[in-house]
């Protein structure tokens, strides 16, 4: 069962293309990590489901019926992100009850107990909370909607290390006692990475790569090894992504081998590791570690 | 599949942890194995990739599911991992140990001390 | 394939709620707004000094509650504008809506707050009589609710009207402003136009215009032009507001 179609959706300002002709289907009741660089349109895509944002052209089917201007779409979705707006006046507690009338399964008694363990008075008003305490409260609302379909947009911007933990552990105790279909991006691919079922890579106004993640880190295989042994033995490979931490270098490659082949590169002398979907998602979008050291390069070159 | 460097996929380390779990007994034959949920729960990682864990072992038949009660170690469960173990991780470890001395230029030998040594402080 | 479904009504009524609590502010406005009124322009009681021939001569003051009325109608139309702001709508849709709900959630509170409007207004009147009663201890002929039931009421009617017409008039301005920033210039326009005395050349002053609300005699037909005016108001700014893209800075 597919909760969200696409089909050849494209998002334009004026002459300005943000995600173009996509198509895509997102499970049901699956956690998918929707990642890809700074304005790579994750957040347009996000909007467009919820509704906020009209799609300029394709099909886009969310539950079966259009988005934009529904209510039933609207009814069984959540959009979390630091831009959710709480009227200044009302305190936490108010806001509670403003859930409690909007969300059908949504659950008071979780949220409360949640805000109290993240130190969160309900006699606060919204407007007072740091940028942290923001997110943490804005993504208990979002656990505590229990939406059929649940997004987050960079929930954790602000949190620290132990909200953040604290913060996927609830989500994912939580889904698994009410499964639903969450959408979750984030820049911290490697912290929520065992959260995920799937993953959804938007690069270059269209889909990067959309699977299971454990098929993306699969993918690649990571060789590490001195530079010249590498560059006699694994030049036949395909190359994502080079990089060298001290005497070592590591390659990023194609996970295409024959165990022959294999064998043959651990017996000269290379080290063969698996990649985590992380390390598999900053190589697919280069951003692995040294690769700005291009330009410093290219600089004293000129 | 050739044994890895490094960290090992999560859905991998789960299904070591299971076998591991056979292999000392503490799940013995027909005892009920952890839902994907509760791995899920107890490894804080998303059940469908639990659920790859318990995959690995149910296709190499070392559990088995009965409808709708859940999944269960096979009778023979312990006697292949051990085989398994011994033909594969042993042999592996030993092929580890040999490239090793090459390198250090250690005599068969001196290894055999050296096992024999630190059998001595084990007992 | 909805776990849950609501009607159009039932969630326009639950926005309305939700702008009721989100906007006490609002009314403490007005309160503030009226005691202003009340304190400082004395209830607007402008007094004269009438003398005839001898041996008679008197002084009257004559009581209105203009300034409230003023501040109130002024208060009405920041209100409609401060409605259509990016905030408000994020607000709204933070929670479960459509386009449609949310305009008539926004209705329904002009409503209410036009209502709390137009009868505190007409309520202030009656209090600075009394007032003025005791202070200048005066004899008023007057419409007031026992000596004037019917005409107390047409005033607190009247004055709900005007209320609730000035926020959908703030309201409508203000949603175009959202739409694009080009539609301020374009009112400031319409404004200088219409201030002038002659209104397009057509020989309609705008007090004319305005004369078809107030000049009407018959309430029933007051009540006709102020739903259409109420229809025209609501369909134009429920025509941009259908478009606007919410959520996105």
């Amino acid at each position: 069962m597919q909760t969200i179609s696409l089909r050849d959706v494209t998002k334009k300002y004026r002459s300005l293309t943000i995600l173009d002709q996509v198509n895509l289907e997102i499970r049901e009741n699956a956690i998918t990590g929707v990642v890809g660089r700074n304005g790579a349109g994750k957040t347009t895509l996000m909007k467009m489901i919820a509704g906020f944002i009209k799609e300029s052209g394709g099909e886009l089917r969310v539950f079966g019926e259009r988005p934009f201007n529904s209510l039933s779409v609207s009814a069984n979705t959540i959009f979390i992100d630091d831009m959710m707006g709480f009227p200044d006046a009302m305190t936490l507690g108010d806001i509670l009850v403003e859930c409690e009338r909007f969300y059908a399964k949504w659950d008071g008694e979780l949220a409360k107990r949640l805000l109290e363990y993240f130190s969160l008075p309900l006699v606060l008003k919204h407007r007072i909370l740091s940028k942290g305490k923001r997110s943490i409260f804005n993504a208990v609302v979002g656990i505590a909607a229990r939406c059929p379909l649940t997004m987050f947009d960079e929930p954790i911007t602000g949190m620290d290390s132990a909200a953040r933990r604290d913060f996927y552990r609830a989500l994912l105790k939580d889904y698994i006692a009410h499964p639903r279909t969450i959408l979750l991006s984030s820049h911290h691919v490697e912290e929520m990475e065992d959260l995920l079922e799937d993953v959804l890579l938007i690069d270059g106004k269209g889909i990067g790569f959309h699977g299971p993640i454990t098929e993306l880190q699969e993918k690649f295989l990571a060789l590490q090894g001195k530079r010249e042994t590498l560059e006699i033995y694994a030049n036949r490979y395909a190359v994502i992504h080079r990089s060298t931490t001290g005497p070592l270098a590591e390659w990023i490659v194609d996970n295409e081998h024959t165990e022959a082949e294999l064998v043959a590169l651990k017996q000269a002398g290379i080290r063969i590791a698996a990649v985590s979907a992380s390390d598999a998602y900053l190589a697919m979008t280069g951003q692995t570690r040294g690769g700005v050291d291009d330009v410093f390069n290219a600089m004293e070159r000129a | 599949m050739l044994e890895m460097d490094g960290d090992k996929p999560i859905y991998i380390q789960i299904a070591e942890w299971l076998e591991k779990e056979i292999i000392d007994e503490t799940l013995k034959a027909d005892d009920k194995v952890h839902s994907q949920y509760q791995l899920a729960e107890l490894f804080n990682i998303n059940p469908a990739t639990a659920g790859k864990g318990l995959t690995i072992l149910l296709d190499a038949e070392l559990i088995y599911k009965k409808r709708g009660l859940g999944t269960f170690v096979s009778a023979d469960a312990r006697e292949k991992l051990l085989a398994k173990r011994k033909d594969r991780t042993l042999h592996r470890l030993v092929r580890e140990l040999l490239d090793e001395a090459k390198l250090l230029g250690i005599a068969d030998e001196q290894l055999f001390q050296i096992i024999q040594a630190e059998r001595k402080e084990r007992t | 394939m909805f776990s849950t479904q609501w009607s159009v009504h039932e969630l326009a009524k639950r926005q309305f709620l939700f702008k009721l609590n989100a906007n006490g502010p609002i009314f403490t406005m007005l309160i503030l707004l009226q005691i202003i009124a009340t304190v400082f322009l004395g209830g607007a009681s402008t007094s004269g000094y009438e003398s005839y021939d001898d041996p008679f001569s008197f002084v009257y003051s004559t009581v209105s509650n203009d300034g409230q009325i003023g501040l109130t109608l002024f208060w009405a139309f920041i209100v409609g504008f401060l409605l259509t702001s990016s905030a408000q709508r994020n607000e709204s849709f933070a929670f479960v809506t459509n386009r449609l709900t949310f305009q008539l959630g926004n209705f329904y509170f002009f409503c209410a707050a036009a209502l709390l409007g137009g009868v505190t207004t007409v309520l202030l009147g009656s209090v600075m009589k009394i007032i003025t009663l005791f202070s200048d201890n005066a004899i008023i002929e007057s419409a007031g609710l026992f000596s004037a039931p019917l005409d107390f009421f047409s005033q607190i009617y009247a004055m709900t009207v005007y209320t609730l017409l000035l926020m959908l008039i703030g309201y409508t301005i203000g949603t175009f402003i959202q739409l694009s920033r080009l539609f301020i210039m374009l009112f400031a326009l319409i404004w200088i136009a219409v201030t002038q005395y002659s209104f397009f050349m057509l020989g309609t002053s705008a007090g004319e215009l305005l004369h078809v609300f107030y000049g009407e005699t018959s309430i029933l037909l007051f009540t006709l032009k102020v739903l259409l005016l109420v229809g025209i108001l609501f369909g134009l700014s429920f025509w941009v507001t259908n478009r606007l893209e919410v959520r996105n800075p």
